[in-house]
């Protein structure tokens, strides 16, 4: 249970700040590790922390502490507001105008309070399942219930409780020295009603069968241009690294540079064509239920829809209320911290390539020679955004309309607007992946769905 | 406190417990645009608690601790512990048969805010001399450690550390990067914005490249980077879970007979030095790659005990984890390395390494910052938009040269501190978008 007459009692204090705000969260989180049979370590644990941030002179600070008093409130807003001071800005940071929201929000759980033996004994069911057809296995489960105030001194009170569920694996399965991975993360803001909708033991069977069969049966890649379709997976990973991530306002203006890198988006290229006209990309965090799942922002700024991509144009980029500011908007809500110690800074929540109009048979049947890449391993993207890898793990070879065979790890290495130019059609079904995306210093990990509709590209290069 | 949590474990009955107490104090100031972008400060106070009973094992963090607090935990794990499965390897904690080296440097002063902010303000301008923009992050943080265990083991730390990342820019693809780190402010470089912006004002105009075989000079960045990876596939947990090129590799070749590589938790002036493992075990050193051959995994007690061997200090009671790495220095300057290479490109930064199959060690990864053709032993021009994409054991095996200069990295890319040379390898495949 948070005090939330602490936040007031600071925010009290702060009336010298052009600008304080306070967040006090507090969470509770159980971890287990099964690694091929062998319950490794459960780690059980309770925080309760706060942190302040302040505009002093037009310079920012942030202090944090999980010691949580009146005095230590106290403490935090005065030294938030004497490291601000020590800053000689030439520019001043200012932040967007936003409506001062009150609201209390909360994602319910139809079934709660899962036992952790529970949680093993779901962990050990996938582990039977995997255990005499595979060299080694190793599954993550997570949950974690967090509970967050928000105050800030434009008058912005934003109550919030959110739990989530997630689950990682890695199995490698091998034959006569050859050997194959595959991991694959499921995760839902809500109860544990969901980790049951994931049908986990189904996609650990396929994954198992596929990579059998990929050892058996899969063949060298053909190089050379072709067409290409990449499964809702990918179509996710994609529109989450070289759409989501360089429409980030904060990384276009640099404020990651030395860290997560910057943009190859510049501040001048809204409106300006990126991709064929097919293609729109999508950044919702009000997605029910989702993994990156949000009402309100770390700002208080409620949360909308965002098109970043709308027909192949640069539509919108991503904001907080410092980036809004500079360009002379209204922030729409990306502002997120992945934990109390932690500023909130641009962050996508659950990015997607829109669907477009086209079954997974017309987007098959409508190639000559390609590929169809429906999952991945090994991706990876330079700094700018601009250059990227990915290579299948599930992957077939396309002959004549029609699915051919298993083939190994083909590699696609393409610049983001040669992707979304190559672009003639996107599949109808939406599917979502969750991931967990890193970003910021000290690294913030927050949870985010990535997906899409699957997507065809035409005549492009891949070995 | 942490000698009462001991107490309070086992009179709920447990057989192992071990209370750690970290008190951390941090800072930071963030810069781009060449102007301070936040400071941060962080004050946190934290007991992690670890508790066995049997096979059953269960880890508990107790943030802002009090006697009440505590009871509640260990109430709330006792009633957790019962449900649990048994760990089939686990066979407790250590007692403790080294003596404790701790030769490591301590600096009070390293988080004083002005100077962080004063070393902010000189290396933009030093990196402005070069380049026509500057950003980075000073970091620094002090720490106090006490260990209390089951095993009679009551011992205490202290560490501090300060990590200075710089990045120049001289145009959109121009760019350096340069990483200082200590434990003291005192022994601190500060010239990480000169060397930034030099390397961002050498990487002008870069020009695209064909793919292919190419010899790879490694600066301290780039080799950091792949050495920080080996160092977590070093563990026995790592090596258990199938994520590891050096699974059932100890005594086997695994790279070229120069490459020896340490894992130190008791450098002196390694930023993850520590007195003490989380069993309150002396922390060494233990040399996981030597003469290219893999000679030891990470271990705390149980996963050696699993493995037939001893404790290498690196508890993590759940997962071992490594220190810091030394990767064994060579005899060349990089002018010398260089006038080696007929044909070949050095790399100053990679980011984004990614693994098709950790057990085969195939990985790729972007070259960042400057990266420079060499042709016929001298540096011809800047180049752009290459991958590395190799795999782990070919890399380690096709090491020829390195470098007399041994540089400690720890920044955003490499989690795992690293004291590297610069590594000259043979026959690098080096691949880029092709449209």
């Amino acid at each position: 249970m948070i005090d939330e007459d602490l936040a007031e009692y600071g925010l009290k204090i702060a009336d010298k700040a052009d600008y304080a705000e306070i967040r006090i969260e507090s969470s509770k989180s159980n971890a287990i590790t099964l690694s091929n049979g062998v319950v490794e370590g459960t780690a059980v644990s309770e925080s309760l922390g706060f942190s302040v941030r302040a505009i002093v002179n037009g310079a920012m600070s942030f202090y944090s502490t999980n010691i949580v008093s009146r005095e230590e409130i106290k403490k935090a807003v005065e030294r938030a507001m004497k490291i601000a001071s020590l800053q000689k800005r030439k520019e001043k940071i200012g932040l967007s105008d936003e409506r001062a929201w009150t609201d209390r929000w909360e994602v319910k759980e139809k079934k709660k309070d899962v036992r952790l033996d529970e949680a093993i004994e779901f962990l050990r069911s996938l582990d039977d399942i995997a255990k005499n057809k595979t060299l080694s296995r190793v599954f993550f489960y997570e949950n974690e219930k967090v509970e967050k105030h928000y105050a800030n001194t434009d008058g912005a009170r934003i109550h919030s409780v959110v739990p989530r569920h997630s689950l990682y694996y890695l199995i490698t399965v091998g034959e006569g020295g050859d050997t194959e991975q595959m991991n694959r993360e499921f995760g839902n803001a809500g109860g544990w009603e969901l980790v049951e909708k994931w049908n986990a033991d189904d996609k650990l069977s396929e994954d198992i069968s596929f990579m059998e069969k990929l050892i058996k049966e899969g063949k060298k890649p053909p190089e050379g241009n072709l067409d290409v379709i990449v499964g809702p997976y990918i179509a996710g990973l994609v529109a989450h690294e070289s759409c989501g991530h360089p429409f980030e306002a904060d990384r276009i203006l640099g404020r990651e540079a030395a860290q997560a890198g910057k943009s190859f988006v510049k501040e001048d290229m809204l409106g300006d064509v990126i991709g064929n006209e097919c293609v729109s990309v999508v950044d919702d965090p009000t997605v029910p239920n989702s993994y990156g799942y949000y009402m309100y922002d770390d700002e208080g700024v409620k949360a909308v829809k965002r098109y970043l991509i709308k027909n192949g144009v640069i539509n919108e980029f991503l904001h907080n209320r410092e980036t809004a500011s500079y360009f002379n908007r209204k922030s729409n809500a990306a502002a997120r911290a992945s934990a109390y110690d932690r500023e909130p800074i641009v962050r996508m929540a659950n990015t997607y390539i829109q669907p477009g109009d086209f079954s997974m048979e017309e987007l098959i049947e409508d190639v000559k020679r390609g590929i169809y890449m429906a999952t991945f391993m090994e991706w990876n993207i330079d700094d700018r955004r601009y250059n990227q890898k990915y290579v299948g793990e599930e992957a077939y070879y396309i002959e004549n309309g029609e699915i051919s065979h298993v083939v190994k790890h083909p590699a696609l290495e393409i610049t983001t607007p040669s992707f979304y130019k190559s672009v003639d059609a996107v599949g109808k079904e939406l599917e979502f992946y969750p991931a967990t995306c890193g970003k910021g210093e000290p690294m913030q990990g927050v949870p985010v769905f990535t997906g899409g509709g699957a997507v065809r590209l035409r005549n492009v290069r891949v070995r | 406190m942490i000698q009462y949590a001991v107490e309070m474990a086992e009179k709920a009955g447990m057989d192992d417990a071990i209370a750690k107490m970290v008190e951390r104090k941090e800072k930071q100031v963030k810069f781009h645009r060449s102007e301070i972008s936040v400071v941060k400060e962080w004050n946190s106070s934290t007991l992690e608690l670890f508790m066995a009973k049997g096979k059953k094992i269960l880890t508990l963090d107790i943030e802002n601790p009090d006697r009440e607090k505590i009871k509640r935990a260990i109430k709330r794990g006792e009633g957790i512990i019962k449900i649990l499965a048994d760990k089939e390897h686990y066979y407790g904690i250590g007692e403790n048969e080294k003596d404790y080296i701790d030769k490591k440097v301590y600096d009070n002063g390293v988080d004083e805010e002005e100077k962080l902010i004063s070393i902010a303000n000189r290396t933009i301008d030093d990196a402005l001399k070069y380049a026509n923009e500057a950003a980075g992050i000073i970091y620094a943080g002090k720490e106090k450690i006490e260990i209390c265990t089951s095993r009679g083991i009551s011992e205490a730390d202290k560490n501090s550390w300060i990590t200075l990342s710089a990045r120049a820019f001289s145009s959109d693809k121009a760019s350096g990067h340069s990483v200082r780190c200590s434990r003291s402010m005192q022994t601190l470089e500060k010239d990480a914005g000169k060397e930034a912006g030099e390397v961002a004002e050498a990487a002008m105009h870069p020009q695209k490249i064909e793919r292919g075989k190419y010899d790879v000079i490694f600066s301290h960045l780039s080799f950091a980077n792949l050495i920080s990876y080996m160092a977590e596939f070093a563990s026995a947990f790592y090596v258990d879970s199938g994520m590891s090129f050096l699974a059932g590799k100890i005594g086997n070749s695994v790279g070229s007979e120069k490459v020896n590589v340490t894992d130190s938790g008791i450098h002196a002036d390694g930023i993850a030095s520590r007195k003490f493992d989380d069993e309150g075990l002396a922390t060494g050193e233990t040399k996981i790659i030597e003469n290219g051959n893999v000679k030891s995994y990470l271990h705390n007690t149980s996963t050696a005990r699993k493995h037939g061997t001893k404790t290498t200090g690196n508890a993590g009671v759940v997962y071992p984890s490594p220190w810091n790495e030394v990767v064994e220095k060579g005899d060349f300057s990089v002018n010398e390395m260089l006038e080696d290479v007929k044909k070949g490109i050095y790399i100053t930064n990679v980011w984004y390494t990614r693994f098709q199959n950790y057990m085969t060690g195939d990985f790729s990864t972007i070259a960042r910052d400057g990266a420079f053709l060499i042709e016929d032993g001298k540096i011809s021009h800047p180049v752009e938009g290459i991958r590395i994409s190799d795999s782990m054991p070919r890399i380690l095996k096709n090491v020829d040269l390195l470098s007399n200069d041994l540089r400690q990295i720890y920044w955003w890319e490499v989690e795992v501190p690293v004291f590297t040379p610069q590594v000259l390898v043979r026959d690098v495949n080096i691949t880029k978008s092709f449209l």
